[in-house]
């Protein structure tokens, strides 16, 4: 009996801390033991760091943030788990294909009264900081991807992406090159460059894999889909329309012509700012939040510029990006104000001015000017947003996390490793497409 | 009568085991709730088309099955697990086995290379990855530096970047970190090997190859099959190596089961046809296993 009772008990004890150990545990209480609003952060957002958080608590003493980071590879299955769990963080990262599948999903809080209320420093309402464009952009990725809405306020941009090329100017007078104005000239200075035994171009890591034929769509495809009023969704352009194999052809020719590197494929973004700083890659078409490596790290013979990659059918050249990061707060978040209340931060003057890793970065903001003193290597960036973005969705390779993985994963890869013909690929993205379309309905 | 004393026989018995399933309940709740729940909820969510969040809403049947075993990226997949698992299988206990004999036969430093040829078992997946990934690199790499070095330029090139040379480069990485524990087992058991069978050949005038041919390879036979089985059961969940080199390209060109898989979900976000995929991968798992087992059983039989 005595033995029974024992195994009983040991049973009743291993089982209770079996189950003790499944509980969510005190990591999602709201609340911190000093009486602190407690809200979780996750960020794919390199820029985004501890002492970003810490300047943000040390000025919000009644918030603690939980800072969590993934990389931006990783993001989707981090979130996907947590999404998965029930444990959506408040404030998160996230960007175009994600964001619509986000608010599909009603994971999302509507800002938009927020939006209309005091901004982070109390001086101005809050939507009115962003640079006009930058927020239309985003509204415009929210409208594309997920229909007709009563608000397309799920999130604010941080940061205004531009894209742009970055090059040494001491090679380039080293091989008697000037700054490219048409495509052409682009092309004969990819040519020299490969010829003086460098690495033309590449773009700042593989998960970027789809910049190029994307700015090439956007030369091609722009009189058909904003001119004649074309659009995918009523099946008047197609993949296999001629202007969108067109801009996969073109980027077919610049791998076989050898112009891009040959880890091409696997090279992330760490691989390619050392390449560029051994000096054995030429110019890197790269965003100025991913700059900080190299500009920190560029050797004395090094003199660093940018330009604007010249439009390939001679269209003035928009750039990629616009409000291409987003950071959003949790539908199911138990302190929207908090929540808020940080994303305000992240995307404000205060934080701008003062955060030394943001100083490369164009933060989007009406009232922030960038050090004059970067505005000269920097140029290129103002140059392409002055010429406007590139719409997010123009020929929809971004419009859901399928169709994006599979382009960039999958498609071009193959495509350009000549395992693919234009044909299948094309058939492929646009049966991705269909059903997105028949997933929408 | 008969009946009822077997009945109460049969009473007495359960009664007497009540603190045998006492203690046996914790595990049997770590596997339920561990094991069973999440396969039958990964069942359930291979029946729906699902983005990993929100509710499960869309069913689609067996659709996603039917998917899968329609996906040629699954066979190649496929494939290149079973490659990775009969390369694995002949080089690594074959070097394994050869570096065991070598260290039995005694070389000088012995104890130094036993140690030292051990080393690449105790680092981890993750970190073996990225320093291969270094090792292949094409431009800042040391392995076409070498190349170049000794006049073999012309052999340099993308490792990891290209279609023919991705699989085959996590393959050789692969083997590097698996030869140690083949080699460790083998050396172990040749060390059991009584030392008189060899020295009475050697009196006898066997040569090195007749002792190894005909004394030291059949008293390996047992070890080789019990590593053969656990070769094959560790490289078909083989993952981080494969995904932190490669990721599984360029374009799916080194992708595994596993990472073929981890792919669907968790970057293209479709989390049914990737949860039908590793639930059509476990039955693999199972087949294979239970085959390796009955030649193992037969194997024994025949030996006996």
């Amino acid at each position: 009996m005595k033995k029974k009772v024992i195994s009983v008990l040991l049973a009743a004890t291993m089982i209770g801390g079996l189950l003790a150990g499944c509980g969510s545990g005190s990591g999602s209480d709201s609340k911190t033991e000093d009486g602190k609003t407690k809200i979780r952060f996750l960020s794919a957002m390199e820029l985004v760091d501890e002492d970003m958080i810490e300047a943000f608590e040390k000025e919000n003493p009644d918030i603690e943030v939980d800072f969590d980071y993934v990389d931006s590879g990783n993001y989707s299955a981090k979130f996907a788990a947590l999404a998965s769990s029930n444990e959506v963080p408040d404030v998160f990262w996230t960007q175009a294909g994600y964001y619509c599948d986000q608010i599909n999903e009603g994971l999302l809080l509507d800002i938009s009264e927020y939006l209309d209320g005091d901004n982070y420093e109390g001086d101005a309402t809050w939507r009115d900081t962003y640079v006009p464009a930058l927020l239309e952009n985003l509204q415009s990725i929210v409208q594309s991807g997920c229909g007709e809405m009563d608000s397309y306020d799920y999130g604010v941009p941080f940061t205004m992406t531009t894209v742009a090329v970055m090059y040494d100017k001491a090679m380039y007078e080293k091989l008697g090159l000037s700054v490219p104005e048409t495509w052409d000239a682009f092309m004969a200075n990819c040519e020299a460059i490969k010829e003086a035994g460098y690495t033309p171009l590449s773009v700042q890591s593989n998960t970027c894999i789809d910049w190029l034929p994307r700015l090439f769509w956007d030369q091609f495809c722009r009189d058909e889909i904003e001119e004649e009023g074309k659009s995918f969704e009523n099946g008047e352009m197609t993949f296999q329309s001629e202007s969108v194999q067109k801009g996969l052809e073109t980027y077919k020719e610049i791998w076989d012509k050898g112009y891009l590197p040959e880890n091409f494929m696997t090279s992330d973004l760490d691989t390619t700012a050392q390449l560029f700083l051994q000096g054995e890659l030429a110019q890197v078409l790269i965003a100025p939040d991913k700059l900080e490596y190299i500009m920190d790290n560029a050797p004395d013979t090094m003199e660093l510029g940018t330009y604007v990659l010249p439009g390939i059918d001679g269209l003035p050249s928009r750039t990629l990006g616009g409000a291409s990061n987003i950071f959003a707060v949790s539908a199911d978040t138990e302190n929207p104000d908090a929540a808020v209340k940080l994303v305000q931060y992240l995307t404000s003057k205060t934080n701008f001015t003062t955060d030394e890793g943001l100083k490369y970065s164009s933060s989007g903001l009406v009232n922030v000017e960038r050090d004059p003193a970067l505005d000269e290597i920097l140029a290129g960036y103002n140059a392409a947003a002055e010429n406007g973005f590139c719409p997010e969705t123009f020929v929809p390779v971004t419009v859901s996390t399928e169709i994006k993985t599979a382009f960039q994963e999958d498609l071009i890869p193959n495509y350009l490793l000549g395992q693919v013909s234009l044909e299948d690929m094309t058939t492929e993205l646009q049966d991705i497409y269909n059903t997105y379309l028949e997933d929408k309905e | 009568m008969v009946k009822t004393k077997k009945k109460a026989g049969l009473l007495q018995e359960l009664k007497e085991s009540i603190p045998a399933y006492i203690l046996i309940l914790p595990t049997i709740a770590i596997l339920i709730i561990f094991l069973f729940i999440p396969f039958a909820n990964a069942f359930r969510i291979s029946l729906y088309k699902y983005k990993g969040y929100g509710e499960l809403r869309n069913f689609v049947g067996l659709d996603n099955y039917v998917k899968v075993l329609q996906d040629e990226q699954f066979y190649r997949a496929f494939g290149n697990t079973f490659k990775l698992i009969a390369c694995d299988l002949l080089f690594s206990i074959t070097i394994g086995f050869i570096l065991a004999y070598i260290l039995f036969k005694g070389i000088r430093l012995k104890r130094f290379f036993n140690t030292a040829l051990f080393i690449p078992y105790l680092i981890s997946m993750v970190v073996i990855g990225c320093i291969w990934r270094i090792i292949y690199d094409p431009t800042i790499g040391p392995l076409n530096q070498i190349l170049e070095m000794i006049g073999l330029g012309n052999l340099a090139q993308p490792w990891l970047s290209q279609v023919g040379t991705a699989l085959p480069a996590i393959i050789v990485t692969w083997i590097w970190r698996t030869i140690p524990f083949n080699m460790l087992i083998c050396y172990a058991n040749i060390m059991t090997l009584p030392k008189d069978q060899l020295e009475a050949a050697e009196m006898d005038g066997a040569s090195q190859l007749q002792r190894l041919r005909y004394i030291i390879i059949p008293h390996m036979i047992p070890t080789f099959v019990t590593l053969g089985i656990l070769t094959v059961t560790n490289d078909l969940r083989a993952f981080d190596m494969v995904w932190v080199m490669t990721q599984g390209g360029p374009g799916g060109a080194s992708d595994v089961l596993t990472s073929y898989v981890y792919s669907n979900a968790f970057q293209s976000q479709k989390f049914g046809p990737a949860t039908a995929a590793s639930i059509i991968m476990m039955v693999v798992m199972i087949g294979i296993t239970i085959l390796l087992q009955v030649v193992k059983k037969a194997g024994g039989k025949n030996n006996e």
